[in-house]
């Protein structure tokens, strides 16, 4: 064959082989590269990028719903040439579900997509319920319950109920606020009421930290200071049945009040037992009342129930049917609290397994203390250990590690889960008596939503000389360690020695456990105890988390050195004892060895989806 | 009034310079005391009279412990308010100079002598800011005509 011909023959081969494959589906290919991430806040903007093979087209950008900068976000450039990144800008409100597109502009060529979802705060929105208690600039008392609907941008609109019993007992509709959470589940809450005596100006500030999506330990932050919970509602919810409660206010005169006890729901009327301790008194118990009666409730579910055991006036927020929380809204008294139904069960001695408490007075309601234990009870009788940091008329004292025994008895002449636990005298400095009422085994007392870690029991303290409220919940063998949320409440009596200043600050944030605890969080600090300013932004780490050889389940962290220019050396070094009912859940108190004569109790709660972007931020130590 | 309190002159100067000098330090050797501390006994209750010689102290951010030192026949004394007694609002106005009555029960507090005041009377007002049981209460000014505590019970 001629060689120019068999030339010009593989040339036009070749020239066609080419051109097939630019003009044939089968030979291109597209993918994103660089893909955004699962989800985004509404106006963020994210590189992403998509990479051809077999053309060297240009890609164009698109997105759906809409496939406009107001319903799905915008691209640039666009297009782009294979591998180019584009810059995606989300929509600047929370639609949810996007999907980009990249699209090669070669004849014939496929596309490739990517889902994103647009939304606020990690998503977290709908109603949610609140309730705290705390101390306002003036060191008066005060309790706070509410809800909230939250929207897919933050924003939102509910209602409250304040009462401090002395000076302002006020229902308000919250008008307006916002809801703002960073990815490790840190946050602020703003509530925007027409109300001037609450907050500064009617707005109320706080601040948060969600363990979950559904709840999140919560202080107020802006010039008053409480600790509380927030948490997800299911409405609308209907009561029914049998509930245990607790409280914690102040009374008539100004003396500290905690209350407690079990009541059923039978239609819209109530009827139960309690107990009550107050700094007057004393503890008063298994007193009976009948005939309270349920209001309607609203869309954001609130009730009244009047006549009851929280109060002549009494109002409760639904998170769900299992559970509400309460206040009294009496002008002459005031408490706040929580009711969890009992179930079905009927409830035994046997009810009462391995368990871990808290039990913390309130800054009024007596001598500053806060105490947690382990009890391992045993038909009537238990065994255990405990701490209590206990700042008294007398020196201030405090136990490690003291054990305890005692008695107890759950459902005093019946099976409703009405009882009591009493230690004995002289073992845990002034705590001596709870009464104990015990809620259905599937709620978690401490995460109304979470559908582990539940049963135990609502207490209060019936002791002579000490009053408070606190929970029992049922212990279970786990790690410590991993991503947590963290709160305290933390009461001072005024130096010397310094901190010079008397009353409460509260502490929220979060933090990794592991050898040692490393985190951030807020103080808010009304009557600057700690720092020349109420709200002081603190990071924390190296404080060594060291577990009890002894006592499974109880650990010590020390020390948790955060800023106080009000102290010699500039700083305040807590040290805590922790006892785990879970990996999930653990209580602390500040241990008392400091000599500072503070005292705070609160919770730990393992986080989750949230807090676990929380961890990646978190230096470690 | 030495029929209610023998001896109390030299114990309240006692307290008032142990008060005076630093040292609330709590020493190491404290962090395993297991003893019961002392509780408010009703059935040890004092009655003096006295001049207010100075008033609670306040820090520059707020509020410190909230001492009342009383020149009494016997000498000066220490009476421990509490945290509401002062407060800026609902608390109780005292200027020195003034004449006041307290009764109370002897204690220690940080490892010193004090007064653990339970009414005040000054200024034409008899206020209870604790109650028979040693706890506070809050807003004094609410209890200022009270003599009786028979207030609670009704949550």
């Amino acid at each position: 064959m001629n060689r120019k011909l068999l030339l010009v023959i593989l040339v036009a081969f070749s020239t066609a082989y080419f051109a097939g494959c630019s003009s044939n589906p089968k030979h291109l290919s597209i993918t994103i590269t660089t893909a955004p991430p699962a989800s985004i806040a509404p106006g963020a903007s994210v590189q992403i990028a998509a990479t051809e093979t077999g053309t060297m087209a240009s890609i164009d950008w698109t997105c759906t719903p809409g496939n406009s900068a107001a319903t799905c976000g915008s691209f640039s450039p666009t297009p782009t040439t294979s591998g180019q990144s584009t810059m995606y800008t989300a929509p600047p409100t929370a639609v949810g579900a996007v999907t980009i597109t990249a699209t090669s502009e070669a004849k014939g060529a496929p596309s490739a997509s990517a889902n994103v979802t647009i939304q606020a705060n990690q998503g977290i929105a709908g109603n949610f319920a609140f309730y705290m208690t705390g101390l306002d600039q003036n060191q008066d008392s005060y309790s706070l319950a509410g809800a909230v609907l939250i929207d897919s941008d933050g924003n939102l609109t509910g209602e409250q109920d304040f009462n401090d019993g002395f000076m302002i007992t006020a229902s308000d509709q919250i008008t307006g606020g916002t809801l703002s959470v960073n990815a490790d589940g840190s946050g602020t809450l703003t509530l925007v009421t027409a109300d001037a005596s609450v907050g500064v100006a009617g707005t109320e500030t706080f601040t948060v930290n969600f363990v979950n999506n559904s709840h999140a330990l919560i202080i107020e932050s802006d010039g008053s200071t409480s600790s509380g919970s927030l948490d997800l509602q299911t409405l609308p919810s209907t009561l029914s049945g049998g509930y245990s409660f607790a409280v914690t206010g102040v009374g008539p005169s100004g003396e500290g009040v905690a209350a407690g006890g079990v009541f059923t729901i039978t239609g819209n009327t109530a009827a139960g037992t309690f107990d009550r301790n107050d700094a007057i008194n004393g503890p008063v118990t298994n007193t009976t009342f009948l005939g309270a009666t349920l209001g309607v409730v609203d869309n954001f579910g609130r009730g009244t129930l009047t006549n009851g055991p929280f109060g002549t006036n009494g109002v409760f927020y639904t998170i769900n049917q299992n559970a509400i929380r309460v206040i009294d809204m009496d002008t002459t008294d005031s408490a706040v609290g929580s009711a969890f139904s009992q179930g079905t069960a009927t409830f035994s001695n046997s009810s009462l397994g391995n368990s871990v408490f808290i039990d913390q007075g309130n800054f009024a309601e007596s001598f500053l203390f806060a105490a947690v234990g382990q009890i391992a009870p045993s038909g009537g009788n238990f065994t255990g250990v405990a701490d209590i940091n206990e700042q008294g008329t007398g020196a201030p004292d405090f136990s490690e590690a003291a054990g305890i025994a005692g008695t107890y008895t759950i459902s005093i002449g019946g099976t409703n889960g009405y009882g009591n636990l009493t230690i004995n005298p002289a073992t845990l400095q002034d705590v001596t008596e709870f009464g104990i009422y015990m809620v259905d085994a599937s709620i978690n007392i401490n995460d109304p939503n979470n559908t582990s870690g539940g049963g135990g029991a609502l207490i209060v303290d019936l002791s002579t000389n000490v009053l408070g409220v606190g929970s029992l919940v049922p212990q279970t063998t786990g790690s410590f360690s991993g991503n947590y949320a963290l709160g305290f409440q933390d009461f001072f009596p005024g130096g010397p020695p310094p901190p010079t200043n008397s009353g409460e600050a509260d502490f929220v944030g979060n933090a990794t456990a592991g050898a040692t605890l490393a985190g951030s969080g807020t103080i808010s600090d009304p009557r600057e105890i700690l720092n020349n300013a109420m709200v002081d932004s603190v990071t924390f780490s190296g404080a060594t988390i060291t577990a009890d050889a002894t006592n499974a389940g109880r650990f010590t962290i020390t020390p948790i050195t955060v800023p106080a220019n009000q102290v010699a050396g500039g700083t305040i070094s807590y040290s805590a004892s922790v006892y785990q009912a879970s990996s999930g859940q653990l209580f602390w108190i500040e241990d008392g060895a400091d000599g500072l004569s503070s005292v705070f109790g609160g919770q730990i709660q393992a986080t989750s989806a949230i807090g676990a972007a929380a961890a990646k931020k978190v230096k470690k130590p | 009034m030495k029929r209610l309190y023998p001896g109390l002159g030299a114990l309240v100067l006692l307290a008032f310079f142990s008060l005076a000098t630093p040292g609330y330090a709590q020493t190491a050797s404290a962090t395993t005391k297991p003893t019961v501390p002392l509780r408010y006994d009703v059935s040890k209750e004092v009655t003096l009279n006295g001049t207010v010689v100075s008033v609670p102290e306040k820090s520059s951010h707020g509020q410190a412990q909230p001492f009342l030192v009383l020149q009494t026949k016997s000498g000066l004394i220490n009476g421990r308010l509490t945290f509401f007694a002062h407060n800026e609002k609902g608390g109780i106005a005292i200027t020195p100079g003034q004449q006041a009555k307290v009764t109370g029960v002897i204690m220690t507090f940080q490892s010193k002598q004090v007064l653990e005041v339970r009414t005040l009377e000054i200024g034409g007002h008899t206020y209870q800011i604790r109650t028979t049981r040693g706890f506070p209460l809050e807003h004094p000014e609410r209890n200022a005509a009270s003599t009786t505590e028979s207030k609670g019970g009704q949550l």
